[in-house]
């Protein structure tokens, strides 16, 4: 079992697949394991998935040097290009590690050879067991001393010149069958080549999505300090295995082009909303900011004190929501709002609890508010509104009053908020989840 | 090993270290190169790390098109982890740094520390924990998160609290992540450490 096994490994280019195997699996150790269902990546996620699928292809490549060895030339430096290009696509390589060890397991595979099938004397090889060890330094320097001399001893007469022509002639030497030894050459003059050719479209396609490309390109900054994680010699041994299918396609949806956004209408802006509908009771839905939907999970919005500037109550809204019908909820608008006293956003969703805290919340400029739900101290008094409560038809008929004015409220709580305004600030802003 | 094999089947591989090196001379070369210009900011990296908590941190951020809402990520234990998903369009960053945690490891990345801020698109960050303070502009919160509409192709969970704002600018970013996704990182100044102190 274990002979056989010996077998199968010394006739193929075993160590440098398993080092190209290894790279692959770590890369993508790194990069989006398992994303829950409602974890939508887009555009960023297809950029992603380029380099799962350039890593995916790399682990191919590796278990072809495996399973179709006679191929191993062009498996090995397909695989070394991929390792490149994964720098640049995935996580910079699995953080040098993972691009290092396809680097030098393509290298390692290009550099196996059928040693005995050499033209004179196979007796003459050294022993093959002793290559096994990819990674000793021993053997580094082994095969290289004794090449030279075999070399030389076979053919006496050219023997200098051939040393000075260097190795690419012992290449060609190698292979009797004549093809292999230039070829590779070319192969190999091709890699930076097709370094190249990624890099451009890269270069290209960045300027023309990133404005401060020009900026960034026109300010190198200098001295910049590489520390490249040394490359071990020992494979580590990454938990997922890279089956070729498993991980990234789970979670990339179709690109999305921005076109399919409704009506391209970010921003709900506000100023739309305000003007002209004074509110009777019911506000009319097209007085909303266009594809504004209320979100159907409990959140509430406390604070100390709510500095509230020409403040108009518009009446009720119908606010449409995702599922379940419009909700009824009362309309503000004002010219500003500012929060003191930590004002806190508590939202209850999928059985956890997303808290955002700040010192200061403003919001300034065309603010419109909406809640099912507003209570605290007015003027003395504990006041709670809702859109069906009476008082709120004394707050409507109190509008000329409160919008030359700036109220003060103290323990505010507000339930279902919704805000928008032009511009927004947010103090010591501290989201805590679960 | 092998030390036993006297003769041996004239089909055994060996591999050849001086063709070992004509592959990785080049090989190495044109990674010197695809480092140094992403080093300079010259060439975008694609990032996607999940799985782990990592710190991110940044002295400035600044955004067109933000989007957030809640989610959830599940580790692999099964396990769901909560998150808070920041999503920026295009995102510049000033003394960013990042520490990550591979094989026992910490990697500690900082980028944009001098006057060209790390820029970032298609920003998408989750997070348990984020702070700084932050001033938004046209600012939407509480509407729901598959409606949001700043990031053409982002939305979270139809039903769910979400927030937009078509600009963003926090100081003192603080963020403890479990996810974070680039289509392109311009990282010029790019700084890998190994063994580092955590940002």
């Amino acid at each position: 079992m274990l002979i056989a096994f010996r077998e199968w490994r010394r006739t193929r280019p075993f160590w440098g697949g398993l080092l190209i195997v290894l790279g692959a699996a770590e890369i993508l150790s790194t990069t989006v394991l398992s994303l829950g269902p409602a974890f939508r990546v887009g555009l960023g996620g297809v950029n992603a998935f380029v380099g799962v699928i350039i890593t995916v292809l790399l682990g191919v490549c590796g278990l072809l040097l495996w399973f179709s060895p006679g191929q191993w030339v062009f498996y090995s430096i397909v695989s070394v290009v991929l390792a490149l290009a994964t720098f640049n696509t995935i996580n910079y390589g699995g953080f040098f590690l993972g691009m290092l060890l396809g680097i030098v397991g393509g290298a390692m595979a290009f550099a196996w050879s059928h040693g005995p099938v050499r033209d004179e004397q196979p007796g003459r090889r050294n022993e093959p067991g002793s290559q096994d060890d990819h990674g000793g330094p021993r053997d580094e320097d082994g095969p290289r001393d004794e090449d030279a001399p075999r070399d030389l001893a076979a053919r006496p007469g050219s023997a200098r010149a051939r040393l000075l022509r260097g190795w690419f002639w012992r290449q060609g030497q190698a292979h009797p069958a004549g093809t292999g030894g230039r070829d590779q050459v070319l192969t190999i003059a091709a890699i930076p080549l097709t370094g190249l050719l990624l890099l451009a479209p890269a270069l290209h396609g960045q300027r023309a999505t990133a404005q401060q490309a020009a900026s960034s390109l026109a300010h190198p900054s200098g001295g910049c300090i590489l520390v490249i994680l040394c490359p071990p010699t020992k494979s580590p041994t990454p938990s997922p295995t890279p089956s070729s299918s498993s991980p990234g396609p789970s979670h990339t949806p179709s690109p999305s082009p921005g076109t399919s956004s409704p009506g391209g209408s970010p921003s709900p802006s506000a100023t739309q909303s305000v003007p002209g509908q004074k509110g009777n009771g019911k506000v009319k839905r097209t007085a909303m900011p266009q594809g504004l939907v209320a979100s159907g999970v409990p959140a509430v919005l406390t604070a100390g004190t709510a500095r509230l500037t020409a403040l108009a109550y518009d009446g009720v809204a119908k606010v449409p929501r995702s599922s379940g019908g419009p909700v009824a909820m009362m309309k503000f608008t004002l010219r500003s709002v500012t929060l003191t006293g930590s004002p806190t956003l508590t939202i209850h969703q999928n059985g956890t609890v997303a808290t955002t805290t700040t010192s200061l919340l403003s919001l300034r400029g065309n603010v419109v508010l909406y809640a099912t739900k507003l209570s605290g101290d007015l003027l003395g008094a504990h006041v709670t509104i809702t859109p069906s409560s009476p008082l709120s038809l004394v707050v409507r008929l109190l509008r000329p009053l409160t919008q030359g004015l700036t109220t003060t409220m103290t323990h505010v709580v507000t339930d279902q908020p919704i805000a928008l305004a032009a511009t927004s600030q947010w103090d010591d802003y501290h989201i805590s989840v679960g | 090993m092998a030390v036993s094999e006297t003769t041996t089947p004239p089909s055994y591989g060996r591999i050849r270290w001086r063709r070992f090196g004509a592959v990785m001379v080049p090989a190495t070369a044109a990674a010197a190169v695809l480092i140094a210009l992403t080093a300079r900011g010259a060439v975008a990296a694609s990032f996607s790390v999940s799985g782990q908590q990592f710190t991110v941190t940044a002295s400035r951020l600044t955004g067109t098109g933000f989007e957030q809402f809640g989610s959830s990520y599940k580790e692999p234990s099964g396990k769901a982890q909560p998150v808070a998903v920041s999503v920026i369009r295009n995102a510049t960053l000033s003394n960013l740094c990042q520490s990550v945690k591979v094989l026992g490891m910490t990697l500690r990345i900082t980028a944009g520390g001098g006057s060209t801020p790390v820029t970032a698109s298609n920003l998408v960050v989750g997070a348990t924990d984020l702070s700084g303070n932050a001033t938004f502009q046209n600012i939407s919160v509480g509407q729901d998160a598959g409606s949001l509409s700043q990031v053409p192709g982002e939305t979270g969970q139809a039903g769910t609290f979400g927030q937009q704002a078509s600009s963003v600018s926090i100081s003192g970013v603080h963020q403890v992540a479990w996810s974070t996704t680039a289509g392109t990182f311009r990282l010029p100044g790019f700084h890998l450490q190994v063994g580092g102190a955590p940002c």
